[in-house]
């Protein structure tokens, strides 16, 4: 509540807005208003002040991204967001973080042997630039580079030193996801490249002991493979080839060649026993062939096409037992993974100089590059890591505050698909049923209380040094048809937006949208799921983002481009089956979870996003002067028809977005339908709570008169409302408020803090009113008179207002019954929402 | 009641009636009468929640109560489903019939253990079908247990006989069947469908055909031959078809009629007493004003009558007590007394539900609404009329005082949910009613306060209940 209060200040006192500042009118504040520009006409090029008279100070957090290269030293690579830091010195700074982990890869190098180095982190602090940093070292390795190794680093560079120690453990989580995503596509691909560099070793060695019996091989293979051109170079071949290759030969001593393919072997070992712990790539294996047991290794050399002179072969320590067709397979799989050869033809060796040494002639690779598919999934990683970290630290503590507040999920309230409040986060009842409640231990599982969350659900993986990570906001998987999550940033899943959705979610590319809407998937049997997870070849996760850590988060883009992800309609259907890894001797557990996205309010204030829920809030508020009858109506569980002609299906889609702010509740995906085009009955009034409706020709036709009782119908041709009126105070005195601001996101703040306030109530009235036991089993005393009215006027909720409380609790009871009704499979008890049957008459408003 | 109120309530009613003379003789005039209006707000109104069963495709014939909180919809889809009132998920769909449900009834199988000298009872459904079937059905499993084939054409009314395992089936002809499946006599009608069939005291039933009654002798001892004996043809007939036949008292039973009239049949002669509503012209070019679908006794003295559009109240020494003529914009088909006799619902084809109950608490929400403080009246009407009738009144009705009012039911309440006629409505122990309509779904009514009470009761052991295995796991 007060941290909301801090934004709402916030909001107003940066938009140089007085509350009262009653200049004008009201009619006169709307037209003269400015609304800001929407983030993507926002000026890319903003000039600099030439002249500072102050030292330089980086005023906006970025990402940095160095490397410390051969020729160069210390350079910065990659500034997240592009224009992040301009006023700051990268590249000093770069030399600063650089050096502190400089000495750790020295020493590395400095050993003969070859080793893989792990992670280390830093903080840097900066007084007099006022620049703190947390410093993330790692190091990648290239077959071109000296000794092999590539050190890189990324640094989360901001001002406030408060957010970088608060919110410290989740960076390093996150920046450690990023790291390992980098060094796992680098190892494969390195490891192909060692490969592939040992068998030319090898091939070399062989050609120098039988000069003409490789060469002569060499060019029967070269006739084989190249069928197009056989005729024109066969005969040129066996005279010009082995000219050359005998002059290599020469240069490369023996001593030179048997070391160069032992420190080869050594690192291929090295790297191979490091990858094979890695659970990851153990697991991404099993899933490239799942009829190779044997390594990677193996399968590259066999397929190399080199021929198994038994001696060589044994030499490389792999077995010669190999069948063709499986290793070419899994090579196909690693090279989709490493994208450096799409075509999965052998590999042909070649003689090489041994000794040769680098001429740094050639650039060396690309931090992307050298990390293959990964890389580029690595940096849209870290392009989102730095839209959740660069907003304001209260944001963030809000967000981690709420995110507490999604479990349990049977008792979380939503409006707008915002977190609200959570009747029964972290308190357990005592079972006396006395409405006495404990505070339970941060640390204790809140699952185990109330509607059990199997504790699949949350661990993806069981790697164990992720499960060790604090539960992040970002994804929290929660089964159960009522579930929620709570997003670190503001979702925007349009539900039942059949059309354009896909679009949308293309064009925002900035990847503020994010989709991890997993539904229950009761339409499959329990049998095909088990099978399918047994299989351990349907990893919807893995496939997509290759990643490892605690929760992964399914960008819209990647689900479509994945294109094994069912996607129904374009919108968010996906069955989600994850599996633990192989490694541990627990059996694959399944998690199908009905996951709704639901987000923080502090994130939708501080989201650019012109798209969300409640846009141009402040614009409606002022054309219609009924608005407030109208959110009564939506607060309070009323069906709200938004009619229109069909030509006016946009405008009515904007009327829709701005409304579904006041939408309580998210149990179910048809709470809103965009654009209806049938007659609506009775039963829609039970799960529609927002609907635009196309009307042909009459009102009347399209709504017939049992609906049209029970709903509130807004005629959006004619400006016309039928409606209950809202009777209560609440709600017109944040409307008014409203009106006087300038700002959408001032107004929702306004908005929020009402909702807060209606929340409180009901909070009340569920834990006083609806738990306690001892107002009802009295019956000879006088509080068997206190009924729920009474109780809500109690606590000055009366009349309209005393309905949106009554309402909301209804929701969180329905939340809890059917969880509890599905947990215990009673199928003969409704489980169904009932429909509220308001008689109250409406009245015609006119705009 | 006791025998002075009785008394007292009549002469009341009666002197009502004389004042509004006859019903017929305003009923022309009302017809430009426009229809009441609901109350605003309806605070009367506990009907608040709803459930939509929805499991038909077609049709539904009719919908018949099984015990305190079960009932059966028989649909044209072939199919016959159990529901409960606390659900929105059917219990049992019957599935079976190769042709439309049209009737069900819910009957107690006894059967006798010899041995151990006990009778067994076993709840049973019987469904009747145009497929030439009656099925029966446990009610326990919701399997089939029987069809029953030998009759040989299809079936449109079931009935009880009055006699223990014996039940009668109506279509073509009369049959007599027993429950273990054997068919025990064939009454061959020469004429129209049976419609109706009435199990009157004394072992007897009356069977309605187009316009006709007879009535039949049930044997009700196994030895002699089990036979349906024909006792009289009922007479006279009535002029049109016969649309309602129910017991009113335990010595009279009455017919209704599409031209608008209320025969009361004697149970012991099996003729009629009186004659109620007879109107001459009742034909008005085939609309049939006062055709009466439903009608429903009161306290064995009184009948509610569905006319037309109207309501009336017939005593039955056959004097119109009060009427309302434009009670519903359409024909009203079935009438009932609901939510623990504090209102008459009536159903019309107009789509609605109107709840009629005591004028003196049109005004209070419902919740002030506590017939506890005051003494639960015993007679059905003075619970409807929301009184009792005071020794002071009975005074006044003695002294024939023309100022005092007769309290009379009141428009409290109009549900709407369907969207086309509403055919039928049953009520349960817990306040529940249920409706069915022509638009092939039924809906449950129910007490949104009163739920919501329940369910914070439900949400009590669910917490409680957690809690538990919370501890049991610490």
């Amino acid at each position: 509540m007060q941290a909301y209060a801090e934004i709402f200040h916030y909001q107003n006192t940066s938009a140089n807005i007085a509350l009262f500042d009653a200049v004008g009118g009201e009619e006169e504040a709307f037209v003269h208003s400015v609304r800001p520009f929407p983030f993507h006409l926002i000026p890319a090029y903003q000039p600099v002040m030439p002249w500072p008279c102050t030292k330089q100070k980086i005023d906006k957090d970025f990402i940095l991204v160095c490397e410390f290269s051969e020729i160069i030293g210390p350079t910065s690579l990659i500034t997240i967001p592009r224009d992040g830091g301009r006023n700051f010195d990268k590249d000093m700074f770069a030399v600063r973080i650089m050096a502190v982990d400089y000495n750790a890869t020295n020493t590395m190098r400095c050993y003969a042997s070859f080793t893989i180095v792990e992670d280390t982190s830093v903080i840097i602090e900066d007084k007099e630039e006022n620049v703190y940093a947390y410093v993330h070292h790692f190091t990648l390795y290239d077959i071109h580079a000296r000794g092999y190794v590539r050190p890189f680093c990324m640094a989360y560079v901001t001002p406030d030193k408060n957010k970088l120690f608060t919110f410290l453990e989740k960076l390093m989580a996150k920046f450690k996801s990023v790291s390992q995503l980098f060094r796992s596509g680098n190892q494969l691909l390195f490891k192909t490249e060692l490969d592939q560099r040992l068998a030319d070793l090898l091939y070399t060695k062989d050609s120098m002991q039988f000069p003409v019996a490789t060469s002569l091989k060499m060019a029967k293979s070269s006739t084989a493979n190249s069928k197009d051109n056989t005729d024109v170079t066969s005969g040129q071949g066996e005279e010009t080839i082995p000219c050359q290759r005998r002059r290599t030969i020469v240069e490369n001593s023996q001593e030179a060649l048997t070391k160069a393919i032992q420190d080869c072997q050594g690192m291929l070992h090295e790297l191979r026993q490091k990858m094979e712990s890695s659970s990851f790539l153990s697991k991404y294996k099993k899933e490239g062939g799942s009829q190779n047991r044997s390594g990677c290794d193996e399968c590259c050399l066999g397929s190399l096409g080199y021929h198994s002179d038994s001696e060589t072969v044994i030499s490389t320590g792999s077995k010669t037992n190999i069948c063709n067709s499986t290793l070419s397979k899994s090579l196909s799989s690693l090279c989709k993974v490493t994208n450096c050869h799409c075509n999965s033809q052998p590999y042909q060796p070649k003689i090489i100089k041994v000794d040769a040494c680098r001429r740094y002639d050639q650039s060396l690779r690309t931090l992307q590059k050298l990390s293959g598919k990964l890389g580029s999934d690595a940096l849209n990683r870290l392009q989102k890591l730095f839209k959740i970290f660069s907003r304001d630290a209260v944001v963030l503590k809000l967000e981690h505050v709420e995110s507490s507040l999604v479990n349990p999920s049977t008792t979380l309230l939503t409006i707008g698909r915002t977190v609200q409040i959570n009747f029964l986060a972290n308190m357990v009842v005592q079972s006396n049923n006395e409405a006495m409640f404990r505070h339970r231990n941060r640390a204790g599982r809140t699952d185990s209380f109330l509607m059990e969350t199997p504790s699949s659900c949350l661990s993806i993986t069981s790697d164990s040094t992720q499960q060790s990570f604090p539960l992040s906001y970002d994804a929290e998987f929660v089964p159960g048809s009522t579930a929620a999550s709570l997003e670190s940033i503001y979702y925007d899943v349009e539900e039942g937006l059949d059309d354009g959705d896909e679009e949308k979610t293309q064009d925002n590319d900035d990847s503020w949208l994010e989709i991890s809407f997993t539904s229950r998937g009761e339409e499959r049997t329990e049998n095909n799921d088990e099978n399918r997870g047994l299989g351990g070849s349907f990893d919807v996760v893995s496939i997509n983002s290759h990643s490892e850590v605690e929760s992964v988060d399914l960008s819209p883009h990647q689900l479509m481009n994945g294109g094994t992800v069912p996607f129904v309609n374009g919108y968010d259907k996906v069955v989600q089956l994850r599996q633990l890894s192989s490694s541990s001797s627990i059996e694959p557990v399944l998690s199908r979870c009905s996951k709704v996205p639901v987000g923080c309010y502090a994130s939708r204030l501080t989201s650019t996003n012109t798209d969300l829920p409640g846009a141009d809030i402040r614009a409606f508020l002022h054309t219609y002067p009924f608005a407030g009858h109208l959110i009564y109506a939506l607060l309070s569980g009323r069906t709200t028809i938004i009619a229109a002609s069909p030509k006016r299906e946009k405008e009515v889609y904007s009327i829709i977005r701005t409304l579904r702010l006041f939408v309580p509740g998210h149990s179910s995906n048809q709470l809103i339908i965009p654009w209806h085009t049938m007659s609506l009955t009775m039963c829609d009034l039970g799960k529609m709570k927002l609907v635009g409706l196309a009307k042909p020709r009459s009102l009347h036709r399209a709504i017939p008169a049992s609906v049209f009782r029970f709903s509130t119908v807004f005629d959006y041709d004619s400006s016309k409302l039928w409606t209950p009126p809202y009777r209560g105070k609440i709600l017109w005195k944040t409307i008014s408020q409203c009106k006087q601001l300038r700002q959408d996101q001032s107004c929702i703040a306004a908005i929020e803090t009402m909702m807060l306030k209606y929340s409180a109530k009901a909070y009340l009235f569920y834990h006083t009113y609806c738990l306690n036991s001892n107002l009802c089993n009295n019956q000879s005393e006088k509080q068997s008179q206190l009924t729920a009215a009474h109780f809500l006027a109690k606590i000055n909720a009366i009349d309209g207002d005393a309905k949106i409380v009554q309402y909301w609790v209804d929701i969180i009871k329905q939340q809890q019954i059917s969880e509890f009704l599905t947990q215990t499979n009673s199928s003969h008890v409704t489980k169904k929402m009932p429909i509220k049957l308001n008689y109250e008459g409406s009245k015609l408003y006119h705009a | 009641m006791s025998g002075g109120a009785d008394l007292a309530m009549a002469a009341l009613l009666r002197k009502k009636g004389r004042r509004s003379a006859n019903y017929k003789a305003t009923s022309s005039a009302a017809h430009e009468m426009e229809v009441e209006r609901a109350p605003e707000n309806q605070p009367q109104n506990p009907f608040t929640e709803i459930h939509i069963l929805t499991n038909h495709s077609d049709v539904i014939r009719t919908i018949i109560p099984i015990d305190g909180h079960r009932f059966v919809s028989v649909s044209d889809d072939h199919t016959a489903v159990v529901w409960s009132t606390n659900c929105s998920n059917p219990l049992f769909v019957l599935n079976g019939h190769a042709g439309p449900v049209v009737c069900a009834m819910g009957m107690t199988m006894v059967q006798y253990d010899a041995e151990r000298g006990y009778a067994l009872k076993e709840q049973i459904l019987l469904t009747g079908s145009l497929d030439k079937t009656i099925r029966v059905w446990s009610l326990e499993s919701g399997e089939c247990i029987n069809i029953l084939k030998d009759h040989n054409t299809y079936v449109k009314v079931l009935s009880v006989s009055g006699v223990e395992n014996l039940f009668c089936a109506g279509g073509n002809n009369l049959h007599l069947w027993n429950l273990d499946g054997e068919l025990l006599h064939t009454v061959i009608l020469n004429g129209e469908d049976v419609s109706h069939i009435l199990d009157v005291i004394g072992g007897r039933i009356v069977v309605a055909a187009a316009n006709t009654l007879e009535a039949f002798k049930v044997p009700d001892t196994p030895d002699i031959l089990q036979e349906l004996e024909k006792i009289k043809k009922l007479a006279p007939n009535h002029r049109e078809m016969i649309l309602s036949l129910e017991m009113v008292s335990g010595s009279f039973f009455a017919s209704s009629s599409l031209d608008g009239t209320i025969k009361i049949w004697s149970v012991a002669t099996m003729t009629v007493t009186r004659s109620l509503n007879q109107e001459k012209d009742y034909l008005l070019d085939h609309s049939y004003p006062y055709c009466v679908h439903h009608f429903l006794s009161v306290d064995q003295n009184f009948l509610f009558a569905a006319v037309g559009r109207g309501i009336a109240l017939f005593s039955l020494s056959g004097d119109c007590l009060w009427h309302k003529v434009n009670a519903h914009h359409s024909k009203i088909l079935f009438l009932c007394l609901v939510y623990n006799g504090m209102f008459l619902a009536s159903c019309s084809e107009d789509g609605t539900i109107r709840l009629w109950g005591a004028e003196e608490f049109a005004d209070q929400p419902l919740e002030g609404k506590s017939l506890l403080s005051k003494e639960i009246p015993e007679s059905s009407l003075e619970r409807l009329l929301g009184r009792s009738i005071t020794t002071r009144e009975k005074r006044r009705l003695l002294r024939k005082e023309e100022k005092y009012k007769v309290p009379s039911p009141v428009l409290l309440g109009e549900c709407v949910s369907h969207s086309g006629a509403v055919q039928k409505l049953l009520t349960f122990n817990d306040n529940t009613m249920v409706s069915y309509g022509s638009d092939g779904i039924v809906i449950l009514w129910k007490d949104g306060a009163k739920e919501s009470e329940l369910r914070n009761d439900q949400i009590r052991k669910i917490l409680h209940f957690n809690s538990q295995v919370d501890q049991s796991k610490s």
